[in-house]
């Protein structure tokens, strides 16, 4: 649980780093996947073309193209925010005795 | 009479596997397992010999994708066979033909050929413009209608190693040149193709370098191999081929051969193609076929011939060096450049 909640805080802080990272580098506007294209086009291309050919095509077009058309900013920060969450449920949840 | 005798150590029909449930797992382990062993062996050819395989599953292809577009200059095809462009193998199936194809403005899987029904081919304008005399726009059926139609048996080369022959009707790039009647500057043919995300999905990409353009020099188009294809098997092009219009020079990697044309552009400087600007050290401008230079990733040395599985060796310019390697000769360039 502990690897859990470390795993969960550092999402939590490298989206929030992402988010920022956006917002003071570029237009807020800009989507997931221009960011991806403009830091690694290779791998991005290579990620579709995985997917697509060795997944189901679908599964690119209707749940992945629609999360990398969306504003980076945007997901960043529901990732950020549903990572802290989702790491202060699991410290209630399991919170030592005293 | 036959009479099925059950025996003790015989399981009982009710415990067997129904078929359509073991085909399904069949599946799904191939299609994981396949795609860990991509993700993890993606070097030194294993990623060609995987694909290979991929593709060599399916290789029967599926008679309904042939579905022969009902537009205006059908009646020009078929055209008599060019007997200069022999092959040494056997015709793709087309049904094979047909299933298996790129068209990466409908995205990057194979198996686009429902998607690309969606492209309506007429009314459909061709522009031809830049260092021209002739700057025109004109119909795809009236261009059609000008040009000398011809068949011609060309061999197919896909940078992921394997290949396809193909008959293809067109005409000679050259004619198209001759009519646009270049000025003395220009060096360079800019092709490049539709552009509607409203039918095309890829398109909707908005990070990839559209529309998809492709180019050569003047002295690439001119060449009597370069082709532009309006049909295949004898009839018109389909659309999951690049219908109306699309290059087909067969001494380059698949990827050059731009489909569905829209315009002509000459000019003094060599374009940028959609793939070199896209991944530009693995898929260049010039993307000569050489099997001693490998893609960064696999080897090209051999191909796998789509609709046998059969290996065979790659040949230089895909075998048609005496008509193009002449064309090279004083290109000082890397081989890098020249043949990736």
């Amino acid at each position: 649980m502990a690897f859990a909640r470390v795993l969960l805080a550092a999402l939590a802080l490298g989206s929030a780093l992402g988010a920022v990272l956006v917002l003071t580098t570029g237009p807020a506007s800009v989507e997931l996947g221009t960011l991806w294209y403009g830091y690694a086009a290779e791998s991005l291309n290579l990620t579709q073309a995985l997917i697509q050919r060795y997944v189901h095509p679908a599964i690119w077009t209707h749940v992945l193209l629609p999360v990398l058309l969306m504003p980076a900013v945007s997901v960043f920060t529901t990732v950020s925010i549903t990572a802290l969450l989702l790491r202060l449920l699991l410290s209630w949840r399991y919170r030592q005795p005293n | 009479m036959w009479i099925k005798r059950h025996r003790a150590w015989e399981p009982p029909e009710s415990s067997a596997t129904p078929e359509s449930a073991w085909r399904a797992r069949r599946r799904i382990i191939k299609t994981f397992g396949v795609g860990a062993a991509v993700l993890g062996l993606d070097t030194g050819g294993a990623r060609a010999t995987l694909l290979g395989r991929l593709l060599k599953s399916g290789t029967q292809g599926n008679e309904e994708s042939i579905v022969i577009p009902d537009v205006p200059w059908n009646d020009q095809l078929p055209a008599e066979r060019n007997g200069a462009y022999q092959l040494d193998r056997a015709l793709t199936p087309e049904a094979v033909n047909a299933t298996f194809n790129n068209f990466y403005e409908f995205g990057s899987h194979k198996e686009i050929w429902e998607e690309a029904q969606a492209l309506e081919l007429s009314p459909w304008q061709i522009k031809i413009d830049g260092m021209v005399e002739n700057k025109i726009t004109i119909d795809v059926e009236e261009l059609i209608r000008r040009m000398p139609l011809e068949e011609r048996l060309y061999r197919l080369r896909c940078v992921e190693a394997w290949s396809m022959t193909i008959p293809w009707t067109g005409f000679p790039l050259a004619e198209l040149i001759k009519f646009a009647k270049p000025l003395s500057g220009a060096k360079f043919l800019r092709m490049e193709a539709f552009m509607d995300k409203d039918v095309a999905r890829g398109q909707t990409q908005p990070w990839n370098p559209w529309p998809y353009v492709e180019g050569l020099t003047l002295a690439e188009a001119t060449n009597e191999l370069a082709f532009i294809a309006v049909g295949t098997y004898g009839h018109t092009a389909l659309k999951q081929h690049g219908a109306p219009l699309r290059l087909a020079v067969p001494w380059k990697y698949g990827f050059k051969s731009i489909k569905s044309i829209v315009r002509f552009t000459f000019s003094a400087e060599r374009p940028v193609s959609f793939w070199e600007e896209l991944q530009g050290t693995e898929y260049g401008f010039w993307a000569n076929v050489n099997p001693g230079i490998p893609h960064p990733r696999w080897s090209q040395a051999r191909e796998e011939i789509i609709h046998t599985g059969e290996k065979v060796p790659t040949k230089l310019y895909n075998g048609y060096a005496e008509q193009v390697g002449h064309l090279y000769k004083n290109i000082n360039l890397p081989d890098e450049v020249l043949y990736r």
